[in-house]
């Protein structure tokens, strides 16, 4: 709350004190917490990988900087169980084009698809971040600004390790934005 | 840093990036009381209330991209409260026709006696506030309870802050009124 210069303060939040104390129902918190989890919106902190999550700029702001802070990163894992150790490079899909009309509910899904997809990598690659994209609010190309084409519309991204390019571009192939239409580009993170 | 010592704009950062649960718990702890006070007092009925602080958690944590550092979060949630409490009062057809106030109404806010010099018994105050027309009842909660601006709250109630002066002056006559005359106990 702000204070106005011009409004008399007299009044105002002076009852608070003055009425009767009204406690929440204590089950409204798990109600609340329930419908939230339900919908993928909280999630405890421990869980590591996050589901397609769209509403933030902020989310993406951090993935960048992790892609940043781990350029060179490479790693061993043990995959398939066997005791096969493989470097990781660092590998961004590009997800273009969208589904026109998909919205609400049926967007909601697939932004669980997605996260459910990148959740189960493994034999060799592995999920890092990634985030759907909204419009673009300004595509420059030196001083002279162009109009972005809607079908190559830059969608989202995913930053995925992998052991190879080519294990990479079989990730990609299995990505589910393909399936709706969509294309996938992959391209190798400089180290 | 525990998140209980977390400024609310880091504890929104943190479930907008991760949707860190224990982010949510701090916020929800520190914010859900005044909500549902606030929309007891809106309804008068503590199951809407309930129903309609659920509803605006959950709008909440689904637009955290939209809410700007412009007010606190508290009037950002008590926003969304407002607007849900609305669309469930449309819902169950019951808006009042006593609540139309226009900018034609106004009445010089300054020459309304506030109502925190006036003693009575807070369950006759608790009475009074809730036999209010609903228009009356949301500017006098949001201001005199909540301590809002009649600018925040013009802005959650899409009128303009001279009709908030204006029924909050007449809502404050009105319980006068209601306090010598005598107030039915209905409050929930």
């Amino acid at each position: 709350m702000t204070h106005s210069p011009e409004e008399p303060m007299a009044g105002r939040g002076a009852l608070r004190d003055r009425l009767p104390p009204l406690d929440p129902p204590p089950e409204l918190a798990d109600r609340v917490r329930r419908t939230l989890g339900t919908r993928g919106l909280v999630r405890r902190p421990a869980r590591r990988v996050p589901t397609w999550v769209t509403r933030s700029g902020l989310i993406a702001a951090g993935i960048m900087l992790g892609i940043l802070g781990r350029g060179a990163y490479q790693e061993a894992v043990v995959s398939g169980g066997a005791a096969s150790v493989t470097p990781l490079g660092q590998y961004v899909l590009l997800l273009y084009g969208d589904t026109p009309g998909d919205t609400g509910a049926v967007h909601l899904a697939r932004e669980r698809e997605y996260g459910r997809w990148a959740s189960e990598l493994r034999d060799g690659a592995r999920w890092v971040g990634g985030h759907e994209l909204h419009d673009v609010i300004v595509d420059l190309a030196g001083a002279r600004p162009i109009s972005p084409v809607e079908s190559e519309r830059l969608t989202g991204y995913f930053v995925i390790e992998a052991a190879s390019p080519e294990r990479a571009a079989e990730v990609a192939r299995t990505c589910p934005h393909l399936k709706y239409g969509g294309r996938v580009v992959v391209m190798a993170v400089a180290s | 840093v525990t998140p209980d010592a977390e400024s609310d704009d880091a504890l929104l950062g943190r479930l907008a990036r991760t949707g860190d649960a224990r982010a949510f718990e701090v916020l929800y702890a520190r914010h859900t009381s005044a909500l549902y006070s606030t929309a007891v007092r809106l309804t008068r009925d503590p199951d809407a209330a309930a129903d309609i602080v659920h509803d605006a958690w959950v709008r909440a944590v689904e637009s955290l991209h939209r809410f700007e550092n412009r007010s606190t979060l508290r009037t950002w949630l008590t926003g969304i409260l407002i607007n849900r409490h609305r669309e469930h009062e449309r819902e169950r057809q019951r808006d009042g026709a006593d609540d139309d106030l226009t900018v034609r109404d106004v009445i010089d806010a300054a020459s309304s006696r506030p109502l925190d010099d006036t003693r009575f018994d807070r369950l006759d105050l608790e009475a009074a506030i809730a036999a209010l027309p609903a228009g009356f009842r949301h500017v006098l909660v949001l201001h005199d309870v909540e301590g809002f601006t009649h600018e925040e709250i013009a802005t959650m109630l899409g009128i303009v802050p001279g009709t908030s002066k204006s029924q909050l002056a007449r809502a404050r006559q009105r319980v006068r009124d209601f306090l010598e005359a005598g107030v039915p106990r209905s409050v929930p």
